[in-house]
């Protein structure tokens, strides 16, 4: 309502309207202001004690230190309100009439009347009598004790508080409001002038770092400058110490994590513990101003605490026992560069066949321990016969030890894996019986060339005490079990050959006295027959001259002889692993008969996803190239703003996963020899930076490096300059004429432990449905490739599969490793389906061993694996197996992968694809839909990502 | 009062001819290093002399430059080459920060020896390289260099005792655009789009799988693509080849990588690259190592032996082989169609560096230095040769031509300078020898004065080049490139080097003053008597007089 203009006979009543209405508001905003202040001191009470009790961290600091104001700006709103409510004056008029019931609404009444007249008169002049009366005070009266109380009661606590604190409130408000952390500088703390008065300097003076190894490496405590690169375990207390005469300070950790930093009178102490992601410590000293002035770079190089070094001596090698008996010794050493917590000999025992295996697992300790020097070596002997195994049954031995790293460990070493298999009674028939040898002198069945030698050599030994007769019988008995392994060789050579003609000396045939058989090279009939047998010949043959030697009591003379039979079968082993498999059998396949047969209806390539780039530290060259300009410096004597600018360098390479620690380090040695005027010290850094970002790029020479960056590919450079040398056409060429396209290779890899010929038809199954659905060209054969074989670099594809443990020898490990990160793709696939089988326990157990224990992860289902060809949208296909319930009983949702550059490199199912795939291409006619078209999309992925 | 004036300027005019006509300083000023006082005495005489000829090896000092740059004051300027230098080096004509760029060398020694040359840039020694001298005690070498980053860069080359200094202006680093159609895939295919990424391409790929329409709709245009990448002889169809055949004219790049076997290896390409006619020839097995010949911009194979299957081309194509086979067979050959440029690489598995040699690096940069061959076609039609690195004060010189019919040259440009201030500078058409200007407008300069040192920052319509003042004379340069442009800088009167073991003040006396026959100031006091004249007539005319 608009108050009417009033005559001036009014003026006495607007007089008290408006002293009313005024100190109305001005009472309203100081009961506010004075609540607003009690709100405000009680927030930064309760704050400033939690921060003294339990010295929150700066997020929290961050988050919380406006609550106190927002708190206080609720009084000053609500006192706002309460002005407003006088706005008008007949709201005053109505206060002031209510105040006083004599008044009888005279004040509202001479308000709002019209008061012309001459009764207008007459009651202007009672009113001017009556309201004279009428004190402002009175009709609002001060009622603002409360909050007078709450308000002196907080400022004192929190100048009680200020007053306490450390580097007092100055100290309180650079730590709260400070970029982060900040104290008062040295001369405010002692009462002088401020940082930014005269004669007054912002800089850091010395700086140190006190590293506190943990526990576990029984490492000392060092104490070192800052400068350059520091190393440090992961768990180490690092604390770095820098004086300061001032400023505000703003402490960084590059790679993550937060940092505590205390301040004192001299400077701050920054304290963290290190972790594996750590890369320094930035620390940036600001004016008051808010401008930095000043910096110290901190290059922290993470020391990785390998895992214990395993080996397991003995046995050295697969054993293949035709019964279970007997006592193998078993030993290992172990080495680890902080020490070794416990370590213990791993076994896993696995028995059946098939698509049926069971398996049990458990640890022996060893039966004694021997220090030899930093090496620990473990013996125990294993009692065969109580092992529980019966034929066909494997036990699986490795040495597993663990260190004292209890703070990113423990780290786990593991030795190669050892295999010891009761033969059955086909195996029996198997060349490996010939080479793993019995552990008791038995009569059945034969005895291993190994042994012979060792009983030759025992007979040697006991020569002086034996009389003629009696040595002359034990070199007839050593002699006829050299006949009757030789003719077991005999045997073998010719049942390799798949039947073909006997030779007219066949062995083991009575009628016929034994005779060596033609060396290879030799030009007769049976040169096809010789050159497959290469070692079983020369050792049958040697093996023969043994067994004459021995029956003339020449039993010195048969040990070189036994010696090269031996080493023939051994090499003859190596070649064949464990079992001298015969090709793996596979039906013909004719793919140009499938080519373009497949329904490609459902296909829908997606779009190939961008890749990423790989990591390049010469990036930073430019800004280096800039930061010579620093280096160099503009005259003679200390630079402070080129070193400042070159540390800030170096925490900009820090705080990038592709800025490397040492040229960082670098960079901020360079800007320590700027800050001491040393401009060639500093020039020299900078480039020595360059030196280790671009990698070997100043060469200065004019031969060009080597480009083999690893042992295999070493090997591989090795075997081609060989190659050249002896003017050898390469094996490549001849595989295919020159004209063709190289056609895609299933390759599949064997490995030592385990069974990885489990499904020998998916690889001709997955290069028919190529042939159906595309127009790649195929090899129908496929290959097999070992893992530890430098061979295994020809195949960009690799399928690997079993039932049994997947325990991986170190050139395997290496195999496996370098294969992946060179950009090679395997497919694993679980044959057991089953997530507690002892396949997909191993397998991710070695994957983590290998690639990192993060490094598989599950693999969405909109991956583009699912679109690379056919379309998938609900991910992997489900499995027959996983419907009937086979295994472990479950649907897996997902596959698993682990990724380099943003590609898959090692995919692993354990949904049983090499079951649901094991079956002649040719039956593929009879299935509503074909089941291997995933497959295809592995393969297309394999080949265009 | 005119009638005065007139009066005096008819006396100047008639002591100055009674002075007598014609340059009153020496036709011919010999100088060198060391004697730039003299130089600048002879210089800022009322009478400039015609020819300056610098004789030895170092360049004149910043103030006898400027001097010397093209004016009213100066004179025309030609440098002898003089004996012929043990070592010259060009900077590459173009750069990208981040992309490969070569730097060529010419050596002279004695005939049979090897001269080892070195390279440098602000960092530190970079490579070096072996260059053996031919029968005459010439060789030629390349040196891959790098830009580390945008504006100017420049190197050290060095072979015994000689040094040089060159630069270039890199352009703003980006990564290379790449459109790869790949044929039937195959590990070859895989790794090179593989290397590409890694190296920090963007590479979209397109990939025939047979009987899954994957290739179609390929659509590519110059300004949105780097390089298109055939690998593993996609199936073009006319369009294709119409479309890659365009892109190329418009400066675009190529990379052919037929597949191993193909009967047609890549051969259903353009036309117009003259590759119908040089169909691809058998496979080469593994280990026919063939001979290489690479420009320094590609990076260098492996050291170990080649163990990959080749491609060879049959007949000879117009363009540059760069790796034969043993039998004298085309491997990989490189040429410019057009604007663009097409590189054609026969290694059916160089994969195997990578996987089985471990060559992980190696085979990155071998995909990358080919692609960012191809990629530096002349987009945009007009090619720039700066001054390169030049002395504060003294004048920068820019040449601009144009390279395609469709190109046309600025008229002005943008000039940042050190510091940020901007200037618009324009661009003068150049004339032919006889004074004409040339009517097509395919040859321009801009000029302007580089005060201070630091950076210069040349701009227009989404080019870029630039130049470096130094605050010094940082390697001595028998051929200053400065120099040279201040010789070349007079559109009226080009300058050139005298050839070695000339006269130099040979035709001196035939060429002409910069300002006609007359040197003297005889035509200024004519004219201003003449107006005078003139002046006096129309005031006695307004007046009413005669």
């Amino acid at each position: 309502m608009t108050p009417r203009a009033q005559p001036r006979n009014a003026r006495p009543v607007d007089d008290l309207v408006r002293s009313v209405a005024r100190r109305w508001r001005t009472l309203a905003w100081l009961r506010g202001a004075l609540a607003a202040t009690a709100v405000l001191a009680a927030g930064a009470t309760a704050l400033l004690l939690a921060d003294a009790l339990f010295d929150l961290p700066a997020a929290w600091r961050a988050w919380t230190r406006w609550v106190p104001l927002l708190a206080a700006a609720v009084p000053l709103v609500l006192a706002a309100r309460q002005a407003a409510r006088v706005a008008e004056p007949r709201t005053a008029a109505l206060l002031v009439d209510a105040s006083d019931p004599d008044l009888a609404h005279l004040v509202t009444t001479l308000l709002e009347a019209d008061l012309s007249g001459p009764v207008g008169a007459a009651l202007r002049r009672r009113a001017a009598t009556r309201v004279a009366g009428v004190s402002p005070r009175r009709v609002v009266p001060w009622t603002g004790r409360r909050e007078v109380a709450g308000a002196a009661m907080g400022v004192a606590a929190v100048a009680v508080l200020l007053a306490t604190a450390a580097g007092g409130a100055g100290g309180v408000a650079a730590r709260w409001f400070g970029p982060d952390v900040s104290i008062p500088p040295r001369a405010a703390a002692d009462g002088a002038a401020s940082p930014d008065g005269a004669g007054a300097v912002v800089a850091f003076g010395s700086a140190s770092v006190t590293l506190a190894p943990p526990a576990y490496s029984g490492l000392t405590d060092r104490t070192v400058p800052l400068a350059g690169v520091v190393e440090a375990l992961p768990g180490s207390r690092v604390q770095v110490r820098v004086a300061a005469t001032g400023g505000v300070l703003d402490a960084r950790r590059l790679g993550g994590g937060e940092v505590a930093v205390d301040a004192d009178a001299e400077g701050w102490t920054a304290t963290w513990t290190v972790t594996p992601s750590d890369r320094g410590l930035d620390l940036a000293l600001a004016d008051a101003g808010g401008a930095v002035v000043d910096r110290r770079v901190l290059a922290l190089a993470v020391r990785e605490d390998r895992p214990p070094d395993v080996v397991l001596e003995l046995p050295a090698a697969d054993q293949v026992l035709a019964t279970a008996a007997g006592r193998m010794p078993v030993r290992a050493r172990v080495t680890d560069d902080f020490g070794v917590e416990g370590w213990a000999l791993h076994w896993v025992r696995s028995s059946g066949s098939g698509e049926s295996f069971s398996f049990d697992e458990g640890s022996w300790a060893w039966e004694a321990t021997d220090v030899r020097g930093d090496t620990l070596v473990g013996t125990f002997s294993l009692d065969v016969a109580g092992a529980g195994l019966g034929p066909g049954d494997v036990l699986h031995l490795r040495a597993e030890a663990v260190d004292r790293n209890d703070v990113t460990g423990p780290g786990r070493g593991v030795s190669a894996t050892r295999m010891l298999r009761i033969a059955t009674d086909e195996q029996m028939a198997e060349v490996t019986t010939l080479v793993g040898f019995p552990i008791e002198r038995e009569r059945e069945p034969l005895l291993s060339q190994r042994m012979i030698l060792l009983l030759t050599e025992e007979l040697l030994a006991a020569r002086d005490s034996l009389h003629a007769e009696a040595f002359r019988e034990r070199a007839n008995g050593i002699a006829d079990e050299q006949d009757r392994l030789r003719d077991r060789v005999g045997e073998i050579m010719f049942l390799r050959e798949g039947g073909a003609d006997e030779p007219s000396a066949a062995p083991g045939d009575p009628a016929a006295p034994p005779q060596p058989l033609e060396p290879p090279g030799h030009d007769h009939d049976g040169a096809a027959i010789l050159d497959v047998n290469l070692d079983l010949v020369s050792a049958f043959n040697a093996m023969w001259e043994a067994s004459r030697h021995l029956r003339q009591a020449e039993v010195a003379a048969s040990v070189p002889p036994q010696e090269t039979a031996l080493e023939h079968l051994q090499r003859l082993r190596e070649g064949e692993r464990v079992f001298a498999r015969g090709r793996v059998t596979r039906p013909p396949l004719d793919l140009e008969a499938a080519r373009g047969t497949g329904e490609v209806d459902e296909a829908a390539p997606a779009p190939r996803s961008p890749g990423r780039a790989a990591p390049d530290g010469s990036r930073w060259l430019g800004a280096l190239e800039a930061a010579l300009g620093d280096a160099a410096g503009d005259g003679p004597g200390a630079d402070p703003a080129a070193a400042l600018r070159l540390r800030e360098l170096a925490a900009a390479m820090l705080s990038a996963s592709d800025g490397s620690v040492e040229a960082a380090g670098s960079v901020a040695t360079a800007a320590d020899a700027a800050d001491a005027g040393d401009r060639a010290a500093a020039r020299a850094a900078v480039a020595e930076a360059a030196r280790l970002l671009a990698g070997g790029r100043a060469r200065g020479s004019a031969s060009p490096p080597a480009t083999a960056r690893d042992g295999v590919g070493a090997a591989y450079l090795a075997r081609l300059a060989q190659r050249d040398a002896d003017e050898e056409p390469a094996a490549a060429a001849a595989e295919r004429p020159e004209d063709e396209p190289a056609p895609f290779v299933f390759a599949t890899a064997r490995y030592g432990s385990g069974d990885w010929d489990s499904a020998p038809l998916v690889p001709s199954n997955l290069a028919h449905s190529l042939a159906q659905y595309t127009s790649l060209p195929v090899d129908s054969e496929g290959a097999v490739v070992d893992l530890g074989s430098p061979d295994l670099f020809r195949y960009p594809f690799l399928f690997l599969t079993g039932h049994l443990p997947l325990r991986l020898d170190e050139a395997e490990t290496e195999g496996l490793r370098t294969y992946v990160e060179r950009g090679g793709f395997v497919f694993i696939d679980d044959h057991n389906h089953d997530i507690d089988g002892a396949f997909h326990r191993s397998v991710v157990s070695e994957l983590g061993r290998i690639f990192g224990t993060d490094a598989l992860q599950p693999l969405p289902n909109d991956h583009e694996l699912y679109g690379s060809f056919f379309v998938f949208d609900e991910g992997p296909p489900i499995t027959g197996h996983e419907l009937s319930g086979w295994g472990d009983g479950l649907i897996h949702r997902e596959l698993f992968a682990v990724e380099v550059g943003g590609r898959i490199g090692v995919l692993y199912s354990n949904k049983d694809y090499a079951s649901e795939w094991s079956y002649h291409a040719e039956n593929k006619r009879f299935l509503a839909l074909d089941n291997t078209r995933f497959g295809v999309n592995v393969l297309i992925y394999a080949l265009t990502r | 009062m005119l009638r005065s004036a007139a009066v005096v300027a008819l006396a100047g005019l008639a002591l100055d001819v009674l002075g007598g006509s014609g340059p009153a300083g020496p036709t011919v000023l010999e100088a060198r290093s060391g004697r730039e006082a003299a130089l600048v005495d002879a210089l800022l005489a009322p009478v400039p002399p015609h020819r300056v000829v610098w004789t030895d090896r170092a360049g004149p000092d910043a103030r006898a430059a400027w001097l010397l740059s093209p004016g009213p004051a100066a004179p025309v300027l030609t440098l002898p080459v003089g004996p012929v230098p043990g070592l010259r080096v060009e900077p590459p004509a173009r750069a990208v920060a981040g992309w490969a760029a070569a730097l060529r060398v010419e050596v002279v020694g004695a005939p049979g020896d090897t001269v080892v040359i070195r390279h440098a840039d602000a960092l530190g020694a970079v490579d070096s390289v072996a260059v053996p001298l031919d029968s005459t005690g010439r060789g030629t070498a390349g040196l891959g260099v790098r830009p580390a980053r945008e504006g100017w860069q420049a190197w050290t080359v060095s072979a015994g005792p000689d040094s040089v200094r060159v630069g270039v202006w890199a352009l703003p680093p980006r990564p290379l655009r790449v459109l790869a159609l790949v044929g039937t895939p195959d590990p070859e295919s895989r790794f090179a789009l593989r290397a590409l990424e890694e190296a920090g391409a963007s590479v979209e790929a397109r990939v025939e799988l047979g009987r899954v329409d994957a290739l179609s709709g390929s659509d590519w245009s110059a300004d949105a693509l780097d390089v298109v990448a055939l690998l593993g002889s996609p199936p073009l169809t006319a369009a294709d080849r119409a479309g890659l055949e365009s892109f190329v004219a418009g400066g675009g790049g190529v990379v052919v990588a037929p597949r191993a076997g193909d009967p047609d290896g890549g051969g259903a390409l353009p036309a117009a690259w003259g590759m119908d006619a040089a169909r691809p020839g058998p496979t080469l097995p593994a280990g026919s190592a063939p001979t290489w010949t690479l420009p320094a911009e590609l990076s260098p194979l492996p050291s170990a032996p080649t163990d990959v299957r080749t491609v060879v081309l049959d007949a000879p194509l117009a363009a540059t082989a760069v790796a034969t086979s043993p039998e004298g067979r085309t491997v990989a050959a490189l040429m410019q169609p057009g604007g663009g440029r097409v590189a054609w690489v026969g290694l059916a598995e160089s994969w195997r560096w990578r996987m089985e040699g471990g060559a992980v690096g190696a085979h990155r940069a071998w995909w990358r230095g080919w692609a960012e061959w191809a990629a530096q076609g002349l987009r945009q039609g007009v090619v720039v040769a700066g001054p390169g690195e030049v002395l504060g004060g003294q004048v920068a010189v820019f040449r601009l031509e144009t390279v395609r019919p469709d190109a046309r040259l600025p008229s002005r440009v943008a000039v940042t300078r050190p510091g940020g201030a901007v200037d618009s500078v324009d661009v003068v058409i150049d004339v032919r020898e006889g004074g004409e200007p040339r009517y097509d407008g395919t040859s321009a300069r801009v000029r302007f004065l580089a005060p201070t040192p630091g950076a210069y920052r040349v701009s227009w319509d989404g080019h870029e080049t630039g130049l470096q003042a130094a605050d010094r004379v940082a390697e001595p340069d028998p051929a200053d490139r400065s120099l040279l442009a201040l010789a070349s800088s007079r559109p009226e009167r080009p300058g050139r080097p005298v050839p070695p073991g000339t006269d130099p003040t040979e035709g001196a006396a035939s060429r002409e003053g910069p300002w006609g026959g007359s040197t003297g100031p005889g035509p200024w006091w004519g004219g201003l008597l003449a107006v005078l004249l003139a002046a006096e007539w129309a005031v006695r005319r307004w007046r009413g007089g005669p």
